[in-house]
């Protein structure tokens, strides 16, 4: 096409219509796919609320999506409404692959991540979008994570050991049995899917730690390598770090990692009360 | 757009700041500290530094940064008192609690015993109490009702917990018993 634009113009004053004509018929092949099926409109609701409008209620805008010319997941609905409808429209995205965790929000009732969420192809449903549940909202479906973050930092998420080597010369050992113990566990990417579905998190979300945070506790708890497990425990015996947690399994069943933090936290209770005991590393050095 | 130079220099910093955390004898040393665990501000401080200023060195994001100073204060001071206390025995306590429900009440409804029933009574309030006080940490908190509310709840709870175990001793030592009582229940309408 754009070969053939610059000829085009050339050639206006002698054969107007056989140059539209072709242009025409490449245009055709280039849309067949989306012509040839019709549009397939689809509603997002979606939450929107500006700071900067203070005396605005919270409100939910509709948009409709052809569907025959977006991709499959929601959060490429959420683009293609940024990009073409409305640059207003804000929310956290990168990786766009569920790697990241950014994208994390509530869709048609679930704590998920849009770009993992395929969109619910029938078209008499509206897909309903909100931001994560009972947070702090900075604008539209972008909450304020400093809490979460802030609480993951409290539980102190690195290697801490009594013997410090040198840095550079030796590893820390650890056989592969123990690095299965860790399996489950590592692979959360702190979306707050979990954190923010706990009705525990939703009332004493300022001293309960939440389903994330905790699974990242344990993960350095039972972590081999790791010496500080006792004093991580001592950290976590009050009524609320871990204790408000009422094994309600709502972040277990909303992770969209699949992983299982409900568990964790029983671990954690049962190492907290002697039930059971960190196994002692294979390897030591 | 400017949404993704924001990004983008957010992204950078955090690889700045994960730098000094890998970085040997920088944080693993300092951290091993235990004390300084419910303060967010101590060996983390420069984490936390570099976070609020950042917010505000954009004009149109002020709201950004008074969200995150008013969290990080907030969480120091609640995290700093919720972290007291030991709260381990009182759920073991509880487990066994729950769990003992398996085998009372089955030998508390066959053996109509007045030990067992006196057991039970005690085991039953016990478990109601603790659950309605999980319901009114939940639902009855100060940032929401005031503080006042919340004690006279508890004071509540308290009554009715002392209520219903006397209730059920009344119904033991001077009634037909407890398991008996529910028994009878059942059996109305039977000799019809």
């Amino acid at each position: 096409m754009n070969v053939l634009i610059p000829n085009c113009s050339k050639m206006v004053g002698v054969m107007p219509y056989t140059c539209k004509n072709a242009l025409r018929q490449i245009r055709a092949l280039h849309t067949a796919t989306v012509q040839n099926a019709e549009a397939k409109l689809k509603t997002f609701s979606i939450y929107r609320w500006n700071p900067d409008k203070s005396n605005e209620k919270p409100y939910m805008q509709k948009y409709k999506v052809d569907l025959n010319a977006c991709g499959p997941m929601v959060l490429d609905a959420l683009i293609k409404i940024k990009n073409e409808v409305d640059p207003t429209l804000t929310f956290r995205r990168s990786c766009r692959e569920g790697i990241c965790g950014s994208c994390a929000m509530n869709i048609g009732g679930t704590n998920t991540l849009a770009c993992i969420s395929k969109i619910d192809g029938s078209t008499s449903t509206a897909c309903e979008v909100y931001p994560l549940p009972h947070m702090y909202i900075v604008k539209d479906l972008v909450p304020d994570l400093n809490n979460f973050y802030d609480q993951y930092r409290s539980i102190q998420p690195w290697l801490q050991r009594k013997d410090t080597k040198e840095t550079g010369n030796q590893q820390y050992l650890q056989s592969v049995e123990d690095r299965k113990k860790l399996d489950g566990l590592y692979e959360c990417i702190l979306c707050a899917c979990c954190s923010t579905s706990c009705p525990s998190y939703w009332w004493n979300g300022d001293k309960y730690l939440g389903p994330a945070v905790l699974m990242q506790a344990y993960r350095w708890i039972i972590d081999s390598r790791d010496t500080q497990a006792k004093e991580r425990l001592e950290k976590l015996k009050d009524p609320f770090s871990v204790f408000r947690c009422h094994t309600i399994m709502n972040c277990t069943r909303t992770c969209p990692k699949g992983l299982n933090p409900g568990k964790a936290i029983a671990e954690i209770k049962k190492l907290l009360a002697n039930l059971s005991q960190k196994p002692q590393p294979d390897l030591t050095a | 757009m400017n949404f993704g130079r924001v990004a983008n220099v957010n992204v950078f910093r955090k690889i700045r700041q994960l730098e000094t955390l890998i970085k040997p004898g920088g944080l693993l040393v300092r951290s091993c500290n235990p004390t300084q665990f419910p303060k967010s501000t101590s060996s983390l401080a420069n984490l936390n530094r570099s976070v609020i200023p950042n917010a505000s060195n954009y004009p149109k994001c002020s709201i950004l940064s008074k969200l995150s100073a008013q969290s990080t204060v907030s969480m120091t001071q609640t995290r700093a008192t919720s972290a007291q206390g030991d709260h381990v025995r009182l759920w073991l306590i509880e487990r066994i609690v729950s769990a003992s429900f398996l085998s009372l009440i089955p030998a508390a409804l066959v053996l109509e015993n007045k030990f067992i029933d006196i057991v039970l009574a005690a085991a039953i309030v016990m478990h109601t109490h603790w659950g309605l006080e999980a319901i009114i940490v939940d639902y009855v908190r100060p940032i929401v009702v005031g503080t006042l509310v919340p004690k006279v709840a508890f004071l509540m709870l308290n009554l009715l917990s002392v209520a219903t175990l006397a209730g059920l001793f009344v119904l033991i030592y001077n009634g037909p018993g407890l398991t008996k009582t529910i028994k009878n229940g059942w059996a109305i309408g039977k000799d019809r």
